[in-house]
């Protein structure tokens, strides 16, 4: 992986990444520095990562470094709540639901919510999610149903207003 | 495949998403059937499933600061172009490099070479014995010192080279001018195997010129090529001499490989030596006579002469010898002016 290569990577999964690790953690600075950590250990282990491969690898370490981080907040005494909400561009329409679905999604389990994120962000098949957390394919699903399920009960007829 | 309370969770996703087929989806239509209360949490996500829709307004803040700098050849609007020159400039360096090695070592090899000086068709003995002669007739040092250095680092083909090692097998007395006594220098015995291909230069001692020492003899130093005529020989390391101290010494000294051996007085390798008393004879090839002729030739002359001359090199001499009807050059030597000092 060339300079170039890498900063193809940046412009194309920056974002993702961000917003993964952002609604992952609710914390806007932890979210970049995950994010900044995980870029940079993409450039130190180029050589290893398969061409096609650096976004699943991106998203492994952010996931890793999301559940370190997690497991330290909550040694410290749980969660400080510093959720930095970011600025809607042009998204005035969603902001009630927007707030509701994030309610709902924060009221999730760390990692049900993580793995709600990688399916509905996105777009990893279970198979994928499950190499990223390490999880089996059939744990994947049901985490992931788990979250569902708890999202349909609070959001009531979700799908109404998404 | 059970379907039971345990694990309907794991087919519940793929249920809903439509991908149960066959007789899973039978067995878990058939559990959902047998268990109302699980049933509904599924049913319930049948009209609809949450999903959560990304949000591009979302955005990592500062993306440069995430990206690496690009090496000034990665922007180049012609960097393959820039890469290629990077490749071409090292090749150049790597032959020229190459090259001046390999002159460095083929002026100490034997060539076959119909180019050469007439002396080099002659057989060896009437070569070393010129060479003798021109080592004992010196009235000028300064002048002898590389004049017979063309002597028998050059041959014919096989076969005169096969004549002339026959010849130099035998003992070769050199012509002597009585005018000197109690002076014994005894020279160039290169005792190889097979012993028959020992070779004798035997030295009057009253041939030495008028104005040299009486102390003074002549020591024979070994140069054992790196690339003997047939590399697959390795030139003998006991080489016996007769009487002489000096000779001796020198002998031993030097008898290690080539490549390695490090002239003490000058710090050269002696395919370096070589090549600079090489500077005033006829090239042994034509790229030699090039690489002679060249700045870069006469560079490195310019540089290495000056640390030979005081060792006071009068020739080199190459010792033959036959192996399956072939000659090999098993051991070059130089024969330098050396002071006794006993």
């Amino acid at each position: 992986m060339t300079e170039i290569q890498y900063n193809v990577c940046v412009d194309a999964y920056a974002d993702h990444l961000f917003r993964f690790v952002l609604k992952s953690l609710r914390d806007d600075d932890a979210a970049k520095d995950v994010v900044q950590d995980s870029f940079l250990r993409l450039w130190e282990n180029r050589e290893s990562v398969y061409d096609g491969k650096e976004k699943s690898y991106l998203f492994t370490i952010a996931y890793r470094l999301i559940v370190d981080h997690v497991r330290l907040r909550d040694r410290k005494g749980g969660s400080d709540d510093r959720l930095t909400r970011m600025e809607s561009h042009g998204g005035g329409e969603y902001d009630n639901l927007s707030e509701i679905l994030s309610e709902a999604i924060d009221a999730l389990p760390d990692l049900q919510r993580s793995l709600v994120l990688l399916r509905d962000y996105d777009g990893y098949s279970y198979q994928e999610i499950g190499e990223i957390t390490g999880l089996s394919e059939p744990q994947v699903k049901v985490y992931i149903f788990r979250a569902r399920t708890a999202l349909k009960q609070k959001l009531g007829a979700l799908e109404n207003i998404i | 495949m059970k379907i039971d309370q345990n694990n309907y969770e794991q087919y519940a996703l793929d249920y809903l998403e439509g991908n149960l087929a066959g007789d899973i989806r039978k067995a878990f239509e058939a559990f959902l059937d047998a268990h109302p209360e699980e049933a509904s949490g599924v049913r319930s996500l049948f009209d609809g499933m949450p999903r959560l829709e990304p949000e591009p307004w979302v955005t990592y803040p500062d993306k440069q600061a995430l990206k690496r700098a690009v090496p000034m050849y990665e922007t180049a609007p012609h960097r393959t172009l820039a890469r290629r020159w990077i490749y071409y400039a090292c090749a150049a360096v790597a032959v020229v490099a190459v090259s001046v090695l390999g002159v460095g070592l083929y002026r100490t090899q034997p060539v076959d070479d119909p180019s050469t000086s007439s002396m080099a068709q002659a057989p060896a003995t009437v070569i070393m014995q010129r060479v003798a002669r021109r080592v004992f007739s010196i009235t000028d040092r300064q002048a002898a010192r590389f004049a017979v250095s063309r002597g028998a680092t050059s041959a014919g083909s096989d076969s005169e080279k096969l004549a002339a090692a026959r010849a130099v097998s035998r003992p070769a007395t050199i012509p002597a001018k009585p005018d000197r006594e109690n002076v014994t220098a005894q020279t160039a015995v290169a005792q190889l195997t097979p012993a028959s291909m020992a070779t004798n230069i035997t030295v009057d001692p009253t041939s030495t010129p008028d104005d040299a020492d009486p102390e003074e003899a002549f020591a024979v130093t070994p140069l054992i090529p790196l690339l003997t005529g047939i590399s697959t020989v390795r030139p003998s390391t006991s080489v016996v001499l007769p009487e002489g101290p000096i000779v001796r010494e020198m002998i031993t000294e030097r008898t290690s490989d080539f490549d390695s051996a490090v002239d003490p007085a000058t710090g050269l390798t002696h395919g370096q030596v070589l090549l600079a008393m090489g500077a005033d004879a006829p090239a042994e090839t034509a790229a030699g006579e090039r690489f002679r002729r060249s700045r870069g030739g006469k560079f490195f002359r310019s540089l290495v002469q000056p640390l030979v001359e005081p060792l006071d090199v009068l020739s080199p001499v190459t010792v033959y010898r036959e192996n399956e009807q072939r000659i090999i050059e098993v051991g070059s030597y130089i024969v330098s002016r050396k002071r006794v000092n006993n």
